[in-house]
């Protein structure tokens, strides 16, 4: 595996509003409204084509958009043009950049990028580049220096609730979020490299504490070439834990294609293949299969295409559930918009009888070393699936095609589309270019988050056990308690404590997420007063019953109850379970407490119950 | 170019210029790309390189002390691909379309983001191939290429005499390509200045531009054919997008349209009457006027006199009755005055010099037709409800029912051009002559 080459690209949304308006990122309610759109592809893209073609290509789908004033405005709409990028938001993709030590521009030009599957309602996603990488940007591995690439700040895409062949939905109130997108050069050598370079940019992201967290803030593309095989673009991974699953299949995908190369090569050249669909729906007037028989009485047809030398090839894995066919079927999915296609290495099945698939092996004139490929559906579609299938074949004799891939859930990618050319960008005219001085970046220089191993020897010194420093930097919670801290009664180590064990368990035991504002707010203001024991109370009230942070606390104070309520419960223990008190003598408390808890948890400090407890138990003993 | 001087100097030593592949290489980085011009309306630093990276970004980088150097590869800026020309099929209904200019017209330059007003039969072909299953392009013409706000009265009568030219040649309709911003000035222009109207001629624009996919140019485009072609119409329409989702378009009549906002797709509205019809990309027509000028054999006389010294002007809080005055001395021929509420201008303030009672006179007085409509936009002006509008009336201002301010801009400079005398030019400002004035005021028409 020595010649994988792995580059990461990642994509992490910015705490802030929306990139070209000033629509909140973080709504997410009802929709009330839809718009449908229709996307056009224009001369200059398909200038290759002629106009029949072009009318195919852009009659093209029907998008949807689910709209609200509540999240998005005109902009999302593409009704009105973009608003200028705010200062803020602009400073902390600086502030990224700076962090990795990249180079700025002096002057960032916001672009189009094309983009036609309706998940922009422009048609294009708009981004900037903001820096490039230099000797001195690199993500250190324990396997090695990753160099950084490039910084871009871009829009993120609409949310799609459905898709379909012939239509797409999709909601407004995620489109245009600001993400940075930063790719890596392909340094990577192996997929733990890759988890591990993964693991470092995304704590170097959120330690500048300007980063959105939670499910879907960060995803990842991976850029994998391996020797013999072809460059490969996967988008759109959620996991940072699949990474090296991905790549590891990936490799075994690009190996597997090359196996099935030089078998077929043995068998027969390049140029035994033939475009030469064959009609062959009458084989299949009368058949008991499902798929095809629904798609003839919708007045479908059903063509093949001959497969010289494929015999068994088909059905080759190439992933772990995967077949050479499953690829094929990519296409025909992608190219011809059908559910899929049959090839004869998996016939009979599908409720194709032994007789229709002798048949068709007659018409086709399929020898013991062809294998046949059919689809089902509209005229039209099939015949752009079965174009799309045989450019798939062909490319088998050269091995492996380079290809945009989908990740999937348990590491194996599917086909996308093409990998896109650079064609596809151009100017926004619309927002004038953004001169980056250099005083705004020694402003932001100066004021850079500390690298993550500063962090910990701080947290160190605060008093924080070297393991909780570590937890806490590597958690999601240390802008929390930061910002918390500042002017916080609780003592350092309280804090760490509540974030790192408290908010875990609430989250265990079922009870609501707190956003980290409302959690700021508390632990800021709790009172030194009150039980610590109380502050997951606090953060209830004020966040479920919409209380003010002064109600909050009266009500607390009602509730807390006091060292004599708390020594008389004591007494009354101690008295009830007097023989066993004797017999256990100070060790009893352990057994006490769990009774004192029961009927205290959360509105008694925990040490000040056992202070007393003990204390009792002591008294008695004496 | 408007790079710096200096930038430019160290370039031309170089024999650098813009298309020209360059490497750029200083302490910190060093890249390769296109280097591109800057801006005309410059906001950047001209010292800057704009420079069009290999994966397609654009980046402005200083030289820094570092150095440029030419590399092979360069490529031609703002120059488009000749597209190939299309047969058409003849026996589909003929039409002409002829291109003014403005966003419809326009075409990008994808290196430098310039726009350039490019405009053949092809391009249409290209970009919206469902018109050669719509209609034949007899003639494809590019009249002028101006920004909609640049239009003037005498481009408005170009438009009139070619279309009519058309309609002579036997055409089945004519469909007009224009700025939207003034569209509805044109196209009350148009209604006035083409007497006797025997076909559907069709203005359409863009409110996004033509480079994205999600333009509503070719959805205009396509309507306003089928309208063209098929509509049982002898009338001056505007077809744009009803609603902001590409579903239909409004046939909206030449005289009652107005761009009602400054963005979105669906801007213009019908003010004081419902929409003509309603249009579908897939070629359905629905009448929903009821009373409207259908087809007819004898093409359109041409009546495209105007009268460029009419004016258009606001009355508002505190609104000084000197432009009155500044036009009346400047021998203005007609004034609109787009009053307030039902008609209404100063007339008893407390600051006496801002009662615009005395110039109006004065206007009149010196042989100035003013016409007063209301920049309420909605409803019909009514000079007896309120004292200031009665002195007015009496004065002998001219009160224009619920004609559209633009539309008595537009018509009182065409009455004036024939040069009839004043009382005839106010009695004919108060006929309509293409459906500008309704008698009834409909409780439906108040859309937005």
């Amino acid at each position: 595996m020595s010649s994988l080459k792995v580059g990461l690209e990642f994509h992490q949304r910015l705490a802030f509003h929306k990139l070209f308006c000033n629509c909140p990122s973080t709504s997410s309610g009802e929709a009330s409204g839809r718009v449908i759109r229709r996307l056009r592809s224009s001369a200059s893209e398909l200038g290759e084509l002629d106009p029949a073609a072009l009318a195919e290509a852009s009659r093209g789908r029907v998008f949807t958009y689910h709209v609200d004033d509540s999240f998005n405005c005109l902009v999302e709409l593409d009704e009105e043009p973009p608003h200028p990028i705010d200062d803020e938001i602009l400073d902390a993709a600086l502030e990224v950049a700076l962090y990795f030590n990249m180079t700025v521009v002096d002057e960032a030009r916001v672009m189009r990028k094309t983009v036609i599957d309706g998940s922009n309602t422009s048609g294009f996603q708009r981004t900037l580049l903001v820096a490039l990488g230099n000797n001195d940007s690199i993500v250190e591995t324990s396997e090695g220096p990753v160099r950084l690439k490039s910084l871009c700040l871009e829009e993120e895409s609409a949310f799609i609730v459905e898709s379909g062949r012939e239509s797409a939905e999709y909601k407004l109130d995620r489109l245009s979020i600001p993400l940075v997108e930063i790719a890596t050069e392909p340094d990577i050598k192996s997929p733990s490299q890759a988890l591990e370079a993964a693991e470092e940019v995304g704590l170097a992201l959120r330690m500048t504490g300007k980063v959105m967290r939670g499910l879907g803030t960060i995803r990842q593309d991976i850029n994998i070439s391996i020797e013999g095989g072809a460059r490969q673009e996967i988008k759109g991974v959620q996991n940072l834990r699949l990474i090296p699953e991905i790549v590891e299949r990936e490799v075994l995908r690009q190996s597997n294609l090359i196996k099935l190369m030089s078998i077929l090569k043995e068998r027969c050249s390049p140029s035994s293949l033939t475009y030469n669909p064959v009609n062959l729906t009458s084989i299949f007037k009368d058949t008991e299969s499902k798929v095809i028989s629904r798609a003839l009485s919708k007045g479908g047809v059903v063509n093949g295409l001959k497969a010289p030398g494929f015999k068994g090839l088909l059905g080759m894995e190439v992933q772990p559930g995967r077949r050479f066919g499953t690829e094929l079927a990519d296409y025909a999915r992608v190219w011809g918009r059908l559910q899929g296609l049959i090839h004869t290495d998996e016939l009979p099945g599908y409720g194709v009888s032994e007789k229709e698939v002798a048949r068709l092996s007659e018409v086709l004139k399929l020898s013991e070393k062809d294998a046949a490929v059919i689809v089902v559906g509209e005229p039209e579609r099939t015949e752009a699936a079965l174009k799309a299938v045989y450019g798939r074949l062909l490319q088998a004799f050269n091995g492996v095609p380079s290809e945009t891939r989908r990740a999937l859930e348990d590491g194996n990618t599917d086909y996308l589309r093409p990998l896109p050319g650079s064609a596809r960008m151009y100017p926004e005219t619309d927002v004038p270019p953004i001169p980056v001085s250099r005083e705004r970046l020694e402003r932001i220089r100066a004021m850079l988050p500390k690298r993550p191993r500063e962090k910990v020897r701080e947290l160190e010194a605060m008093g924080l056990s070297s393991h909780m420093a570590q937890q806490l930097v590597r958690s999601h919670h240390l802008h929390v308690f930061e910002k918390a801290l500042h002017d916080s009664s609780l003592p350092p180590i309280a804090l760490a404590s509540f974030l790192l064990n408290t908010l875990p368990y609430i989250r265990r035991e079922g009870g609501r997420e707190f956003s980290d504002d409302e959690l700021i707010l508390i632990l800021r203001t709790f009172p030194s007063d009150l039980p610590r024991d109380m502050i997951p109370e606090a953060l209830t009230l004020f966040a479920d019953k919409n209380m003010s942070l002064e109600e909050v606390y009266e009500e607390l104070k009602r509730r807390r109850v006091g060292e004599e309520e708390i020594r008389a419960e004591a007494r009354r223990l101690v008295e009830e379970n007097l023989p066993y008190v004797r017999e256990k003598g100070i060790g009893s408390v352990k057994m006490l407490m769990s009774k004192m808890m029961d009927k205290f948890r959360g509105v008694a400090e925990g040490s000040t119950i056992h202070r007393i407890l003990t204390e009792e138990v002591k008294r008695r003993m004496e | 170019m408007p790079y710096s001087e200096k930038t430019e100097k160290t370039l031309a030593e170089k024999g650098i210029k813009p298309g020209d592949r360059i490497r750029l290489k200083r302490s910190d980085i060093v890249l390769e790309g296109i280097l591109l011009p800057r801006e005309e309306v410059d906001f950047g630093d001209s010292d800057v390189l704009v420079i069009k990276l290999d994966n397609g970004y654009n980046v402005g980088f200083k030289l820094d002390g570092g150095e440029v150097i030419k590399l092979q590869g360069s490529v031609e800026l703002g120059r488009f691909k000749a597209l190939e020309k299309v047969e058409q099929d003849k026996t589909l209904p003929p039409v002409s379309i002829f291109s003014t200019g403005g966003t419809i017209s326009a075409r990008i330059d994808y290196y430098t983001g310039g726009v350039s007003m490019l405009f053949t039969p092809e391009e249409i072909f290209y970009n919206v191939p469902e018109v050669l299953k719509t209609a034949y392009l007899r003639r494809v013409e590019r009249l002028f290429s101006l920004a909609s706000e640049d239009m003037t009265h005498r481009e408005w009568s170009t438009i009139a005499r070619k279309t009519a030219e058309s309609l002579a040649e036997g055409d089945k309709g004519v469909l007009i390509l224009h700025g939207t911003d003034t569209m509805h000035y044109t196209s009350a222009a148009l209604s006035f200045m083409l007497r006797g109207l025997n076909a559907p001629v069709i203005i359409v624009g863009s409110q996004r531009s033509s480079d994205r996919g999600s333009r509503d140019s070719d959805m205009n485009i396509i309507c306003g054919l089928h309208a063209a072609t098929k509509a049982n119409l002898g009338e001056v329409a505007i077809c744009m997008h009803a609603e902001s989702g590409d579903t239909f378009n409004h046939l909206i009549r030449g005289t009652r349209a107005r761009k009602m906002h400054s963005m979105r797709r669906d801007a213009f509205k019908p003010v004081n009457s419902p929409p003509l019809a309603k249009v579908w990309p897939d070629g359905r027509i629905e009448m929903v006027e009821k009373e409207f000028r259908q087809r007819s054999k004898d093409p359109p006389t041409v009546d495209d006199v105007f009268e460029p010294k009419t004016a258009l002007v606001k009355a508002y809080p505190g609104s000084n009755p000197e432009m009155i005055d500044f036009l009346v001395d400047k021998s203005y021929r007609g004034i609109v005055i787009e009053g307030t509420g039902m008609g209404h201008v100063p007339t008893e303030p407390l600051d006496k010099k801002l009662s615009w009672v005395d110039s109006v006179k004065r206007g009149l007085e010196n042989g100035v037709v003013i016409a007063m409509t209301t920049q309420c936009v909605f409803g019909r002006v009514n000079p007896y409800v309120y004292r200031n509008a009665r002195i007015m009336v009496k004065l002998g201002v001219t009160y224009c029912e619920d004609m559209i301010s633009e539309v008595a801009y537009v018509k009182l400079g065409w009455l004036l051009g024939h040069g009839f005398d004043n009382e005839t030019v106010k009695k004919l400002m108060l006929h309509s002559f293409a459906g500008e004035i309704s008698k009834r005021s409909l409780y439906s028409t108040y859309r937005l």
